[in-house]
């Protein structure tokens, strides 16, 4: 049975290019320009989709993009809304939410089930036995209703891209399109969004005979080069600062606009009354949409439930389209009489006025419905049942009222208030920069939203800076289009609110009387409003129900909040493309051709050490660092972050920054330098290098040091200082040159003297090394006679490769980061921010030598003066193994117990040593602290393991190796 | 998402910003008791209304200073530290 | 170069000299090289090479890999006169060409194109790493140049090279012989 229409003018199918697809496993027909639900129509389908929670039949309801129910899935995408579903050719389509199909779906039995599944019913039910949590689950999420995921679908990788535009206009129905061309005419550049395939928004389907026809405004908009049309385009969510996210099939845009205008409509609600869910009961807008879109006959017979001219007009439309109208039931009271109505009677049909469809009575086939049951309206609105008349029909469409489209409004902060002469809502407070027009602003009449759109066009244009004369604003309309209470209970039946969630009138009305009697808690408790389409055909509803129980007015009860997104947006488009920046040294490609295995440090990429065959990671760091030991090795710093201080107060400002003193520090030499907070904890550690009187050179980690360089801009803004500071981490790299023949090594390619006299421990130089110009540092953080050399980024790896022949002879070797950590904690070396945590002062960390108490000021002083009246509460200490240690080793950050109770942490561990057995630094109870004590470390949950507090370094303690 | 004016490079978004506290008068350490110190280190205004406040725009590495309204989450001006009173 | 596309070119690090110091201008001068009197604005100077003022004393001038424009300078520094501070500037530039350049920076970078100005300087961050970026014209097109630190270059060229490729543009990988169109005519 087809129910398609010969061709109407304006119709979107296009009706030579038919569309074959599948549904359900069953072959279908339709035409390019359809969307799932209207093919399926045409094809004299009912049942387009199961609701939620009882199973029941349901098709087209909105077929605006809210039909919540009509949700299928392919292969690879999931949650797609049949009503706004284009078809292509080949799609296999099933629909979601059923129990072996739609036709025969076995969930259909929770109808039977519904009078024992109350409102609330899941929070009281579900929430003991705690051992049943797992089973419940299983079965909630089967339940839910929604789609599957498919977990091996490719991810397709959908763009974002960021965009600008002087003023977004959303929405491109008649108010849209005057406003976006008035504000394009006057200069401004416009972007205008649409949801739908085509721009015209109701002209397309609603006012086809128009004075100002849809192709005039068109004609005008594409003639303007300064104003973009994007259909198919939604405005999923109004952020900050005029920052929308616009969502087409194909990405996310990041829009930001100087200002905003939204001429987004109205959404067509729903009337209540029993059965009204079912198959063939549907908004006027949808039967209107169906029939001038797609061609598509809504029914054969038809009601027409009605409170305002719209519904009259789709009568019009609907006898127009060859549908018997048996009736026009008009809730409002006999006394109105409009043209329009006239026009209606004068086609023979029938008008009930002050009656309501108490009941849609289903088909026996269950797929639909066979007559309305017709009541006459009592003085306070309600059916009165005695008066009650079947009328035969196979579809009822309903044009009860209207609700503005209102979210990117809400989202980006109007108010609304309750206009009692349109019974609807209306913004009331528009924030800076954002405009309404058209019918989400409360006018209705076609010649005035298109006036209306102007005045927004031209006003958002003046807020712009432009020196126009904006028109006075075009008052609302004075008459109801929407009814204040189209909602009719017939109790014991099953009356709905809100088809998303399956959710009724009792069900309000229960919550209500458990106490629930806000909107916002009555949303959450009965979950109105909650599901796919978001309370877009419900809260209204809801609020006039929820009012009417609390006895406010509209405004007492309020809205719930209007969040982002609009409508459900994939999570492909959210996901974008994905920058992950990463930070690579001038000597990578060497290290990754000499087999370096690479960890991220942070965003750089470092060597951990270099993988040498049939050798396992253990040994080839052990390796690397006996080189170090014995011979010379080299590694790649250049990650350190770096710094240049220079100025005539440069000395002063690095003693306020750190704790140790500089002010006298020669020129050539270099000192250790630690840095703390404010309340004096640790934050960094590094070297400062005196490069001349006021140029000082400074090195830091590489993973605290950008954050350190920031504070150290600000305080030298704080402390008003001469100061130029440099971050020069990217534009020098570093090598260290280590072991007992590295000074041979450098002598090679350095061009001065390296002798231990002339360029002593401590000591830094301006050199030519390779031909480069360096700066060489004598440094001891490995232990062993050692240069750090930094040279501009790009001349780096010549250096590299430099060092690396001059050392051929000496069997000279890269070390990777874990031989430096081993090497260093033989030497005793903390590393900050590892072996200290955010609360170390520099007395726990053993670091008293660092710190000068007695300088005028520095950052943190004044803490650690009060933390210095304080006893410890802990020390760092060397821990050592018993040679030959066999057990198992605590991990780092591993419990040390004394007597049952937490007495100190492990902070860094090493079990294959170049000193022998495993070693490690611990934080311990000063008690604990003093050399020979024994600790209890535990291992895990069984195991504890025996260590003895030892004196630092481990390697070398009278430094006769670095020097 | 937010915009806001550096001093220096113009209207960003606040992807390039990063935000650095409430700006805070140090008291004097060498004067100050322990209490009035510790009340600097740990204690912050937060109360509705304006406050200065320290940002960062992070690509061009500039610190200033922003007046924001924190009810309204509105930035009402900008600019380097210490040159409030030669603005406007 | 096509005018309808885009394409994007990697020059590698140029020969820079980052100078800051109260001094710099004047000394500037004596090289007869006149500076920006704008903060963030840059222009062409003999040798095929740019300065730019990033700051009330701070200057950049970069040059080409075919001049020794910044090699000259950097010897005339040589002992460093006070007032002044070289500071090392060790950035990789690209050059983002043609018509299209702008669907590039629109999927990587926060900020409207339209209204930069060619010459004048914009920091801001491209495919979320810190870049300094200097609209210029070409024969009546806006190119962008565009700084990266060292350290970045390779992953930023690999995004950037990426979406060009994508957007059916051409690409100019890094070569030892590169010296790119450099004029800021």
């Amino acid at each position: 049975m087809s129910r398609r229409l010969p061709p109407q003018p304006g119709e979107w199918i296009q009706r030579d290019k038919a569309v074959e697809f599948r549904f359900e496993g069953r072959e279908y027909t339709g035409f390019q320009g359809d969307v799932l639900s209207s093919a399926l129509w045409a094809n004299g389908i009912n049942v387009l989709g199961r609701s939620f929670k009882y199973h029941r039949p349901r098709g087209i309801y909105s077929l605006a993009g809210h039909d919540a129910n009509v949700v299928v899935e392919d292969r690879l995408r999931s949650n797609l809304r049949g009503d706004v579903l284009p078809i292509r050719g080949g799609m296999d389509l099933r629909a979601v939410n059923t129990g072996g199909g739609l036709a025969g779906d076995r969930y259909r039995i929770m109808e039977w089930l519904s009078p024992f599944l109350p409102v609330g019913f899941y929070y009281k039910a579900f929430h003991t036995p705690r051992r049943f949590f797992r089973f419940y689950e299983g079965l909630m999420r089967r339940a839910a209703g929604l789609g599957r995921i498919h977990v091996g679908a490719r991810a397709d990788m959908s763009r974002k891209d960021y965009a600008f535009c002087d003023l977004l206009v959303v929405g491109a129905g008649p108010s849209g399109l005057s406003a976006a061309i008035a504000a394009a005419e006057m200069g401004a550049t416009v972007l205008l969004v649409d949801d739908q395939p085509r721009p015209g928004g109701s002209l397309c389907w609603q006012h086809l005979d128009a004075p100002e026809s849809r192709s005039d405004l068109l004609e005008k908009a594409c003639a303007l080069p300064n104003l973009e049309i994007r259909s198919n385009t939604q405005a999923a969510g109004w952020y900050a600062d005029q920052w929308v996210a616009l969502v087409d099939d194909r990405r996310l845009t990041k829009l930001r606009t100087r200002a905003t205008l939204v001429a987004s409509g109205c959404i067509e609600q729903p009337a209540v009354f029993h059965n009204n869910d079912l198959p063939g009961v549907m908004l006027a807008s949808a039967a209107q949409r169906l029939m001038k879109l797609y061609s598509v006959k809504p029914c054969d017979r038809a009601v027409v439930l009605t409170a305002n001219d719209d519904g009259y007009l789709a009568a019009l439309d609907l006898a127009d389209a060859g549908v018997v109208v048996a009736a026009v039931v008009d809730l409002r009271p006999a006394q109105s009489c409009t043209p329009v109505a006239a026009e209606v009677a004068a086609h023979g049909i029938e008008i009930l006025k002050g009656q309501a469809v108490y009941e849609a009575v289903v088909s026996r086939s269950k797929n639909g419905i066979a007559a309305a049951v017709v009541c006459c309206l009592d003085q306070n609105g309600q059916p009165r049942l005695s008066s009650a008349r079947r009328i035969l029909c196979d579809g009822i469409a309903v044009s009860v009222g209207w609700a503005p489209n209102a979210s990117i409004l809400a989202q980006a902060g109007t108010r609304f208030r309750y206009d009692s002469q349109l019974q609807q809502l209306a913004p009331h407070d528009l924030p800076r920069g954002v405009f309404a027009a058209g019918r989400v602003n409360g006018i209705f009449a076609l010649e005035e939203r298109i006036a209306d759109g102007r005045q927004a066009g031209l006003a958002a244009v003046a807020f712009l800076g432009h020196q126009i004369e904006v028109p006075a604003s075009v008052p609302r309309s004075r008459t109801a289009h929407s009814h204040a209470y189209p909602i009719f209970d017939h109790p014991h039946k099953k009356n709905f609110v809100d088809l998303d969630e399956d959710l009724q009138l009792v069900d309000l009305l229960n919550a209500h009387q458990e106490g629930y009697d806000s909107i916002e808690l009555i949303k959450r408790y009965s979950t109105v409003g909650m599901g796919p389409s978001q309370g877009k055909l419900s809260n209204m509803n809801a609020v006039r129900v929820v009012a009417r129980l609390n006895g406010q007015s509209l405004d007492q009860t309020g809205m719930t909040t209007a969040r982002p997104f609009y409508q459900p947006v994939s999570i492909a488009n959210l996901a974008g493309r994905r920058f992950h920046p990463y930070r690579l040294t001038p000597m990578d490609g060497w290290h990754r051709q000499a087999g370096a295995v690479m960890v991220p440090v942070g965003t750089w990429f470092r060597p951990e050490y270099y993988a040498t065959k049939e050798k396992s990671r253990a040994d080839c760091v052990l390796e690397e660092a006996r080189e170090v030991r014995r011979g010379v090795g080299l590694i790649d710093i250049s990650t350190l972050c770096k710094f240049e201080v220079a100025g005539p107060d440069a000395a002063r400002f690095l003693e306020q920054i750190y704790t140790g003193r500089f002010a006298r520090q020669n020129i050539g030499r270099m000192r250790y330098a630690l840095a703390c907070d404010e309340m004096g904890y640790v934050t960094e550690e590094g070297v400062v290098a005196r490069l001349a009187e006021d140029r000082f050179y400074v090195t830091a980690s590489t993973a605290g040091g950008e954050a350190f360089y920031r504070e150290m801009q600000r305080w030298a803004i704080v402390f008003h200082m001469n100061v130029v500071l440099s971050n020069v981490t990217a534009h020098m790299a570093a090598i260290n040159v280590a072991g007992p023949r590295a000074r041979g090594v450098l002598a090679e390619i350095a061009e001065v003297d390296i002798g231990a006299t002339e360029f002593p421990f401590a000591h830094v130089r301006d050199m030519v090394v390779a031909g480069v110009a360096a700066i060489v540092m004598r440094v001891g953080f490995v232990g062993e006679l050692s240069y750090e050399i930094h040279v501009p980024a790009d001349k780096a790896a010549g250096v590299w490769d430099a060092l690396i022949l001059a050392g051929r002879n000496s069997g000279i070797r890269p070390f990777g980061t874990e031989a430096q950590r081993l090497l260093r904690l033989e030497k005793g070396h903390l590393i900050a921010g590892h072996d200290t945590d955010p609360l170390t002062t520099p007395f726990e960390a053993q670091l008293d030598w660092a710190v000068d108490m007695n300088k005028s000021f520095f950052i943190g002083q004044r803490s650690l003066r009060i933390h210095a009246g304080r006893p410890l509460e802990r020390r760092l200490v060397g821990i050592a193994f018993a040679y030959g240690y066999l057990g198992e080793l605590p991990e780092e950050c591993r419990l040390i117990v004394n007597r049952g109770q937490i007495a100190g942490r492990v902070t860094s561990i090493a079990g294959r040593t170049t000193v022998g057995g495993p070693i490690g630094l611990a934080f311990v109870r000063p008690d604990l602290a003093e050399p020979g004590t024994s600790l209890c470390i535990r291992v895990d949950a069984r195991e504890m393991s025996e260590a003895q507090v030892v004196r630092l370094p481990f390697y070398d303690p009278d430094n006769t190796r670095q020097t | 998402m937010k915009s806001i004016s550096c001093p220096i490079n113009g209207t960003r978004p606040l992807q390039e910003f990063q935000y650095g506290g409430e700006v805070r008068e140090m008291p004097d350490p060498d004067r100050a008791s322990d209490e009035i110190w510790t009340d600097y280190l740990f204690n912050r205004r937060g109360e509705p209304g304006v406050t200065r406040e320290w940002w960062y725009h992070q690509p061009s590495g500039t610190w200033f200073i922003a007046e924001r309204d924190i009810v309204k989450d509105e930035f009402l001006r900008t600019y380097l530290y210490g040159s409030e009173t030669c603005d406007e | 170069m096509s005018r309808t596309t885009i394409q994007i070119n990697h020059f590698g690090v140029l020969p820079r000299l980052g100078l800051k110091g109260p001094g710099v201008a004047r000394w500037l001068g004596v090289q007869s090289i006149t500076t920006p009197s704008d903060i963030l604005s840059a222009v062409p100077i003999a040798g095929d090479a740019w300065i730019a003022r990033l700051a009330a004393v701070e200057y950049l001038i970069e040059g080409n890999t075919d001049s020794d424009l910044v090699s000259d300078l950097r010897g005339r520094l040589s002992p460093l006169p006070s007032g002044i501070l070289l500071i090392p500037r060790c950035d990789v530039t690209f050059l983002l060409a043609g018509s299209n350049a702008r669907s590039v920076s629109a999927q990587t970078c926060g900020i409207d194109f339209r209204l930069a100005q060619p010459q004048r300087l914009v920091f801001s961050r491209v495919a979320g790493v810190s870049c300094g970026i200097l609209p210029e014209v070409t024969n009546g097109l806006i190119n962008y140049r565009m700084w990266v630190e060292l350290s970045y270059a390779a992953y930023l060229w690999e995004t950037l090279a990426g979406i060009v490729t994508e957007l059916g543009g051409m690409i100019h990988p890094q070569t030892d012989t590169c010296s790119g169109p450099h004029s800021l005519s």
